[in-house]
């Protein structure tokens, strides 16, 4: 009896998503999606940029209701309300931002919320013990005094996850949080990460980096488009096999023909480099109405380099130039005149006024780089306006809307259209699709094309790979802040971009 | 569309100034309940003046409340404009350039700093100009040496009190003109958009080409120097100058452009409105006055509207 | 773990704390030898006596920042106080003041929630909320007492005239407040709310109602300070609390609190109440006329808070 007690008693301890489905708007997120994850297991979900990995770990947490499906864990239906539902039930994420407040102590920050008392006040000593109890167990070297701010990233990530580990929670997931840290110290991650599959915990994992999840993961699921593509055992797949799971479709008519660039250089960045080493002797060349396209996994440098190139963000020593002309570094007043403009990855908070209208968002910048103290020209300014909305086909009732009203995808074309109206010479996109519809992706990446031809030298950053491959002439892969590889012409696929991302440039 | 949602759409579109107009009629309306005089001419020039001093102070206020600041060093600027003029004009009209210019000097200068400190040291324009408050208040001791002395002249007297058009003294004029640029640089100007754009979002406004710093600088002189300015003007409706002429000057300046629509967190509003805020809240002092309200309960009731106004302003802000 | 590093460490952790003393003990030399009257019992004992009220204000106004607000209402509340005390119970030993000291704690109290709500509920800015506040609190105080005057019963104000019994209380509050913020789970979540408010409420606490509280707590140390003043004058003054608010906040941005809340330590509020009455008691040694200390004052809080902005980036 006893060994058939002990195997149900494991299958009961299941974690089961069935059939579940997840509507944003008319958007389906999640299709459809089942997934068994045991325990003792380390189960990695991959997929691109919009798979919905990250929808459903909040679903799992209780940030996002869902609209279809069930979840249940111990053969238990459950539906949680919020994250403390969830936490109450066992269930604890690691996100993938610090939530630790950085002034307070390692062992404040732990205990946050669920302090240890003897007589109504904070027992420091029973808080202690737990957290030396902590330490011996999974072998981490953190005071428990220090202010949170005073450590280094990854021992901030690592209180992180002990304030999961605390909770003795049973499901354990990690969205993306290695992202931010370097292999010695995701390495040691993994060790707890393995520690805690010894002690039989479901652990779901994501991440974008392909050799941890080989490193770790026993199953491996992959999403794509929010449809469950495939769960395999990891020892079945291989790099190459896995990548092609993920991606799985052709470009589609999203992208326009590329045209070959003129041959004069018109922009070149040389030997960029910064203190902190986050950029490393980066130099390339841009020929007049050239696309370059820079691909590389998160925190690797490719936000940096285009935050430098507009002047947002200060370098130590290189030069960036302009038809031979020097650009001082780190004004992006400067930038903006002599026609670098940045269209950035958060549209809301850096390039939208958003309680303000569609026209006055449109105006803005060209009225400061041509009129500046001048009085305003309503006519002009509503010709102008009219053009650009038409132009841009921004989708708004009148231009006089607030540009808060608009979807995602109008916004980015008002953003668009408030940098075209001041004619730039090179223009830097960071994330140009990030939630925006395949439509408006499309009407973007013509946009784009045609600023190409008549002369525009672009530079596009995106994680989305397919964008990259389909828009770019040329394009650099970033790893930890140098520039691993340049592609031309049929190079510029997936497998090759994926290397450089990936390893460095050493061929695996 | 039923009616009931073309209604509620002719509400949500219409002009925000609607609303603060109609409450200036309710008041004034109810002011007339409780004093039948109270619309009387005489009555309404003197509100009207009252007003073209609130409302002189409130146009800087309001330039800086659309930056998303507040300027709380107006009162200590405006004792100080009020001190310093009455000791230049020394009750004689030659003296008139020389107290302007002095006058205009200082409060341009502390909009300089007070801009200068919350730009480029990053410092909170509350703290800033909390503690540009301070410094006035004893720029004013040492200079007064508690006993501020001197008098207005002749011309200035005139200006404030004298008739212009019937019953209307010269300085309401003033206040129509300095109103009138106010509208146009904020609706009209570069200038006027940035100061939006710099309230609304910063990080945007830098990375759009707009020189912040020098707009914001900006904006505190021109509040500085309107602050100041009304000082000097002060000093003609007293005859002389007053320790604390200033002190009523900055919550009511505040509560007048929030009253007005425009929102302490920036990027929304416009003059228009302030000018109606400016007048309800000398509508009421009014009131309180004529109907000899004792000083302490002016106080607390003038606090308590103020409040209202803040708690319905800051009710129409959450629900955006 | 050599001794050295791990004094390192201990450094690197309070620093600010022992920066601030640091600091401290700069201006006590710096001012001794300026004049050759400061460094004595008497100017010693005056310094910390005279300012006993200043401290718990400072206190109080520390508490607000931590939360991520600021309190300009203070100095109103305190003469507020001051006007009860020397109203109620004028005469007679001194239990006859108990009423008046319960009433000024009462109406702290209700204060404190009034100016919680209006920032929580109502979504107002702390420091314009408090503002008018304290326009409201003048009006009463006016109402109370239209000049300096009243009296409180000479039985009571008899303890707080000694220096001993002032510096007992002292102590008490100071090691009440900071025993409060660091080893109660309502000190913790103080720090919590002030640092980042949305993780505080990720971490399961009611920011609302802590930022409330905190307000609550700040109007009882308010009224404290308004009795001791009032004891200490031996009447009541409807404008002798207006000061107290820019020197309570300057002494708490000076010992390093920080504006964005979720920074800053009661013993180092201390530091910097002392040093700012230091400087004014050198100003006063040196015979600078009060005239300029108003300047002093408001440079003192430009410097203290461009200092700390600058560290912050």
């Amino acid at each position: 009896m006893a060994p058939i007690k002990l195997a149900s008693r494991i299958c009961m301890k299941t974690l089961e998503v069935k059939e579940l489905t997840k509507y944003f708007g008319k958007n389906c997120v999640l299709n459809n999606v089942n997934i068994t994850f045991l325990p003792g297991e380390i189960h990695a979900i991959v997929g691109e940029n919009g798979a919905g990995k990250s929808t459903l770990l909040k679903i799992l947490m209780g940030q996002f209701p869902f609209d279809g499906g069930s979840i249940s864990y111990n053969n238990k239906k459950m539906i949680f309300r919020s994250p403390f539902d969830a936490k109450e039930n066992s269930f604890g994420l690691v996100y993938q931002e610090l939530t630790l407040i950085r002034e307070m102590s390692v062992l404040d920050n732990l205990f946050l919320g669920s302090e240890y008392t003897k007589h109504g006040f904070i027992s420091r000593k029973k808080q202690i013990e737990k957290f030396d109890f902590l330490k011996e167990k999974f072998q981490f070297d953190i005071s428990h005094d220090e202010p949170v701010k005073n450590l280094s990233l990854s021992k901030q990530y690592l209180v992180e996850v002990l304030r999961v580990l605390m909770e003795d929670s049973e499901v354990i997931m990690f969205d993306e949080t290695t992202s931010a840290l370097d292999d010695d110290e995701a390495e040691s991650l993994f060790d707890i990460i393995r520690m805690l599959k010894d002690s039989n915990k479901i652990i779901i994992f994501i991440s974008h980096r392909l050799n941890e999840i080989f490193a770790i993961s026993d199953k491996i699921t992959v999403l794509k488009d929010g449809e469950l593509v495939n769960t395999l055992f990891t020892d079945t797949l291989t790099h190459d096999s896995l990548i092609e799971l993920m991606v799985g479709r052709t470009i589609k008519d999203i992208y326009p023909a590329k045209i070959k660039p003129r041959d004069e250089i018109d922009f070149s960045v040389e030997g960029l480099t910064t203190k902190d080493l986050s950029l490393q002797n980066i130099s390339f060349d841009v020929r007049r109405g050239e696309i370059v396209g820079i691909a590389g996994l998160k925190g690797h440098g490719q936000n940096i380099l285009l935050d430098c190139i507009a002047g947002i963000r200060k370098y130590d020593t290189g030069k960036i130039k302009l038809e031979n002309h020097l650009i001082p570094r780190g004004n992006v007043r400067k930038a903006v005149k002599n026609g670098i403009f940045l269209v950035p990855e958060d549209r809301k908070t850096e390039a939208l006024f958003l309680n303000h209208s569609v026209g006055r968002n449109l105006t803005i910048s060209i009225l400061n780089n041509r009129y500046l103290y001048k009085v305003i020209n309503k006519k002009r300014e509503t010709n102008f306006i009219n053009d650009s909305v038409c132009e841009m086909n921004i989708k708004c009732s009148s231009y006089k809307n607030m540009v808060s009203e608009l979807s995602g995808g109008n916004q980015q074309k008002v953003v668009l259209g408030k940098v075209l109206g001041t004619e730039p010479k090179v223009l830097l996109f960071n994330e140009p699709t990030r939630g925006i519809d395949v439509n408006t992706k499309q009407e973007i990446m013509m946009r784009i094309r045609t600023l190409s031809d008549e002369g525009v030298s672009v530079i596009i950053y995106s994680s989305d790979l397919l964008e990259i491959i389909g828009i770019s002439n040329t394009v650099y892969t970033m790893y930890e802040g140098r520039i691993t590889r340049k592609l031309t012409d049929e190079q510029i696929n997936e497998i090759e971009i994926m290397q450089g991302i990936h390893s460095g440039g050493e061929m695996r | 569309m039923s009616l009931k949602e073309k209604k509620s759409n002719i509400f949500a579109n219409r002009n925000p100034n609607f609303f603060v107009y109609e409450i200036l009629i309710i008041f004034l309306l109810i002011s007339k309940l409780i004093v039948p005089s109270f619309l009387g001419i005489e009555n309404i020039s003197n509100i009207l003046r009252q007003s073209a001093f609130l409302g002189i102070v409130a146009a800087g206020q309001t330039l800086v409340i659309i930056t998303a600041g507040t300027d709380l060093s107006v009162s200590y600027l405006v004792t100080l404009g009020n001190v310093l003029s009455a000791q230049l004009l020394a009750g004689k009209d030659e003296n008139i350039p020389v107290a302007f210019i002095g006058v205009a000097l200082v409060g341009i200068i502390v909009g300089l700093i007070n801009g200068m400190g919350i730009y480029f040291l990053k410092i909170p324009s509350l703290v800033m100009t909390l503690g540009m408050g301070s410094v006035l208040q004893g720029v004013v001791l040492i200079f007064t040496k508690g006993a501020p002395k001197g008098n207005a002249s002749p011309a200035i007297r005139q200006l404030v009190s004298g008739n212009l058009l019937g019953p209307f003294p010269p300085v309401i004029f003033i206040w129509i003109m300095v109103s009138f640029i106010i509208i146009f640089l904020l609706k009209k100007t570069v200038f006027g958009r940035n100061v939006y754009s710099v309230g609304e979002n910063p990080i945007a406004s830098i990375r759009s080409g707009i020189p912040v710093g020098s707009t914001l600088v900006m904006v505190y002189i021109i509040c500085g120097f309107l602050s100041a300015i009304t000082g000097m003007l002060l000093v003609g409706y007293t005859g002389t100058s007053f320790l604390d002429a200033g002190t009523d000057y900055q919550m009511n300046s505040i509560a007048a452009v929030v009253m007005g629509g425009t929102l302490l967190s920036g990027g929304k509003g416009d003059y228009v409105g302030t000018i109606a805020g400016t007048i309800i809240i000398c509508v009421l002092l009014s009131l309180l006055n004529i109907v000899n309200v004792p000083t302490y309960s002016r106080q607390i009731i003038r606090g308590i509207v103020i409040l209202l106004i803040l708690i319905v302003s800051g009710l129409q802000h959450k629900r955006r | 773990m050599t001794f050295k590093v791990r004094f390192v460490n201990h450094y690197k952790r309070r620093r600010d704390i022992y920066n601030i003393y640091a600091l401290l003990l700069l201006f006590v030399i710096i001012s001794s030898i300026l004049d050759k009257d400061f460094l004595t019992l008497r100017n010693l004992t005056n310094i910390f006596t005279t300012n006993v009220p200043f401290l718990i204000a400072a206190y109080a106004q520390t508490i607000v920042i931590l939360i991520g607000g600021v309190d300009l209402s203070i100095g109103a509340c305190i003469s507020l106080v001051t006007c009860i005390m020397a109203t109620i119970g004028t005469e007679g030993g001194w239990w006859s003041a108990m009423p008046g000291i319960f009433i000024s704690f009462l109406v702290c109290a209700v204060l404190g929630f009034m100016k919680g709500i209006l920032i929580t509920k109502f979504g107002i800015q702390a420091l314009i909320a408090t503002l008018s506040i304290s326009l409201i609190i003048g009006g009463f105080s006016l109402a109370i007492l239209d000049k300096p005057g009243g009296n409180v019963s000479k039985e009571f104000s008899k303890p707080f005239s000694s220096d001993i019994s002032l510096f007992i209380i002292c102590t008490i509050i100071f090691i009440l407040i900071w025993f409060m913020l660091n080893y109660t789970k309502f000190g913790k979540y103080i720090y919590a709310v002030g640092g980042n408010s949305l993780s505080a409420y990720s971490a399961g606490i009611n920011v609302d109602v802590v930022k409330i509280s905190g307000f609550i707590l700040s109007g009882f140390l308010i009224a404290l300070a308004g009795v001791v003043s009032a004891a200490s004058m031996r009447s009541g003054d409807p404008t002798s609390g207006e000061p107290l608010t820019l020197k309570s906040l300057t002494a708490s941005i000076i010992g390093g609190a920080s504006f964005s809340g979720g920074k800053g330590y009661i013993e180092c509020t201390f530091a910097g109440v002392i040093i700012f009455a230091i400087i004014n008691n050198i100003l006063n040694l040196l015979g600078v006329s009060t005239f300029y200390q108003y300047i002093a004052q408001g440079l003192l809080l430009i410097f203290a808070i461009a200092i700390t902005s600058i560290q912050d980036k």
